[in-house]
């Protein structure tokens, strides 16, 4: 079957298109270049004059699976009274907001245009949980980043001194385990010195009983990552999150990996500084100078929205260290074996709470004080900055001046006057948001088939009306289509299909290191190390999802 | 507990493992939890999930006569369902015995035994894989509910 996309305003940054008008043809749930000589006999045509054509957005870091989502499912009933989920057409029911259903995610996220999401947050031991989590997110491709930098064997070898190639054959044999894309660092040896009583952990310190360092972690898992040829940099959520003076770990942070190429996740909770009367302020202008000058480095920015959310992490140092904010009161921290650990706290950001709205400037800042679009990603950080459903007022924000200043004017008066934010005149272009939102996270996850609209890329594609109003623009897409499939039209939900789970598979010496790891799991883990590798069949025999595997750097 | 575990955790650290669960029961309400929000005992009369322990229990809705049909789904156990005056159906291990034979009864193998899949363990977080050990022939739960669900037409599902 042909389809034709007819007379669209195209925005395909991976080919330098910036609004022009061409046509699209989609067979076999791909795009292809538009065919020539033989009668050509379209099956399906779709009218696109006047609209907006990009491929299908891609959330490069969003909380949709694994156990911390569902513990902070059940851990607010109320959230979700606030925004039932009745089942209609398509639909199945479920419950929406911060923490919302698998079923209802997926939906939403189509809706609005996404076709992709990646969970930053997979524990190797409960990464099967994460998969099953998303394998029930429909309509959306997925992936994840499997967690470590805390987990016992990694601090064990650290300490011990072993040569890197055996490091790169346990990132290697994890991200395989774990049917992963990518790895990510949190709070990097902190979640375990929290097990061991220590507060806090700033990046020269040492973890009390393995004697390392956050700063040796992070050389050690970037250089894995690099020397595996992973696509996707080391996630990295550093030190000291959301703590007033962190910039200056930041900043040490970047020059710490010494020209290694690295992700800093949700900078936004890591840009503070403490000048003036309340010793809190922005960081923001350092940060994106140091971004600017770092080509090595790529960020997201965790941008935080006024309303009640819920923040969940694998950082339970800093999530114990805040549940004093909880709102409503009430939170759970976890220590989870060797592994890692996580902490769900329920969190309001209000608009007149000075910090809270200093916050909001900071995450803006970046997002506008940032040159380079192929580096900087669109992200609240789902669910722990504001929900997902909030991009296209982000989007707003960032394209369209005079509405963010009208925002300016309502939120907190001393937070507002410590800002640079009404000063700055930037606003985004449709091609910049379409690079921040596609064709930078496609590149920068090593989906070379994602995020473009050239031929040969799966057929993920977004069709919006352009509008004045870009909120009301990127709330309603006219059309969304999946692998080739029309799944949205005029923003409501028309065909279910499942997505794909993306991963990566580095070459390593597996025999070497399952023999190092075989007697480790017998010794100290609650399950065998053959049950802790995830199957092929795990994922595929339900017959929805497929694994797609992308290649990595040297790989064919 | 839960107060002394916070309050120890303000100078020292200290958690609590909480044990619990047979049956597959932790595994539903994990699966129950991500795809409606809510864990078990959760009623969908309005359209949508609403989370209610004590109106939707199972044993209150048959003792007070409100419920009009049982459907017990047990795959693992082969303990029966509780008596009740109303129809009863049955999707459970084959080789479950009653006191009282429910309307209809359609024996299902076992995860782990006759299929694989997956299953949380007692202390609801880690979840392993079961492994299918034998082909005995019985059909899967999951696929009889897929049957009968479209059995009863799309407006159904």
């Amino acid at each position: 079957m042909l389809m034709k996309l007819t007379g669209g305003k195209v925005y395909d940054p991976a080919h330098g298109i910036d609004g022009e008008v061409r046509d699209l043809y989609i067979r076999d749930g791909r795009i292809i270049a538009h065919p020539h000589g033989e009668a050509v006999s379209v099956d399906q045509e779709f009218d696109c004059r006047g609209k907006v054509i990009m491929s299908g957005a891609i959330d490069m870091h969003t909380h949709i699976g694994g156990g911390k989502v569902t513990i902070a499912r059940n851990l607010l009933p109320e959230d979700h009274r606030n925004d039932p989920v009745p089942r209609s057409g398509l639909k199945r029911a479920g419950a929406g907001h911060s923490a919302a259903s698998t079923l209802t995610t997926g939906y939403r996220y189509a809706e609005m245009g996404y076709t992709a999401g990646f969970e930053p947050a997979v524990l190797p031991i409960n990464a099967r949980q994460a998969h099953m989590e998303m394998a029930d997110v429909p309509l959306l491709d997925v992936g994840g980043y499997v967690m470590l930098g805390s987990d016992d064997f990694f601090l064990r070898l650290l300490s011990s001194g072993v040569d890197q190639e055996v490091i790169n054959d346990y990132v290697a044999w994890t991200v395989h385990s774990s049917q992963c894309i990518g790895i990510k660092v949190v709070n990097p040896g902190g979640i375990s010195a929290f097990k061991f009583n220590q507060r806090s952990l700033d990046l020269d310190e040492q973890h009390q009983y393995y004697g390392v360092t956050p700063r040796g972690i992070l050389q050690s898992l970037t250089r894995a990552v690099h020397e595996l040829g992973i696509p996707h940099p080391l996630h990295v959520h550093g030190c000291n999150l959301g703590v007033p003076g962190n910039i200056e770990t930041t900043l040490n942070t970047i020059s710490g990996v010494e020209g290694l190429p690295m992700h800093l996740t949700h900078i936004q909770f890591h840009s503070y500084g403490t000048e003036g009367d309340r010793k809190f302020s922005s960081g923001a202008a350092k940060i994106a100078e140091a971004l600017n000058k770092n080509p090595n480095i790529t960020v997201d920015v965790g941008q935080i929205l006024f309303g009640q959310t819920v923040t969940a992490s694998g950082d339970s140092m800093r999530q114990y260290a805040n549940h004093g904010h909880a709102h409503p009161n009430k939170w759970v921290c976890m220590d989870i074996e060797c592994d890692a650990g996580c902490g769900v706290v329920p969190f309001k950001y209000r608009d007149q709470n000075f910090v809270n709205a200093l916050q909001w400037c900071i995450g803006l800042e970046i997002f506008l004080l940032a040159e380079d679009p192929w580096r900087i990603f669109l992200t609240t950080d789902h669910p722990n900055g504001a929900p997902f459903t909030t991009y296209p007022h982000l989007i707003r924000l960032l394209m369209d001046k005079t509405f963010r200043n009208d925002r300016l004017a309502t939120i907190s008066p001393d937070a507002a006057a410590l800002s640079t934010l009404g000063s700055i005149d930037r606003e985004y272009s449709l091609y910049e948001i379409a690079i921040m939102t596609r064709a930078g996270a496609a590149r920068l996850l090593g989906l070379h088939d994602r995020g473009h609209l050239g031929a040969g890329a799966a057929a993920d594609i977004t069709v919006y009306t352009e509008q004045d109003d870009k909120e009301a623009m990127f709330t309603r897409p006219d059309y969304v289509f999946k692998d080739g499939e029309l799944i949205v039209r005029k923003g409501e939900v028309v065909k279910i299909v499942w997505g794909n789970l993306h991963t990566v598979r580095p070459e390593f010496d597996r025999a070497g290191i399952e023999s190092r790891l075989k007697p480790y799991f017998d010794r100290y883990h609650t399950m065998a190390m053959d049950n802790f590798v995830i199957r092929d069949w795990e994922i595929e025999d339900d017959g929805r999802s497929q694994i797609l595997v992308h290649p990595c750097r040297g790989q064919a | 507990m839960c107060k002394a575990i916070v309050a120890i955790n303000q100078v020292t650290r200290c958690a609590a493992l909480p044990l619990g669960g047979q049956e597959g029961d932790r595994t539903a309400s994990q699966v129950a939890a991500w795809i409606s929000g809510f864990p078990t005992r959760v009623g969908y009369l309005q359209g949508f999930p609403e989370y209610d322990p004590y109106h939707y229990g199972a044993e209150r809705l048959l003792l007070e006569g409100e419920a009009d049909l049982l459907v017990w789904v047990s795959t693992l156990s082969t303990n029966p369902p509780p008596e009740t005056q109303v129809p009863t159906l049955v999707i459970g291990r084959s080789g479950m015995v009653f006191s009282k034979e429910p309307e209809v009864f359609i024996p299902v193998g076992v995860p782990g035994i006759d299929f694989s899949g997956h299953m949380y363990r007692c202390d609801n977080v880690v979840a392993l894989p079961l492994y299918q050990l034998r082909d005995g022939g019985l059909p899967k739960a999951s696929n009889v509910l897929k049957a009968i669900e479209e059995a009863m037409g799309p407006e159904s599902s």
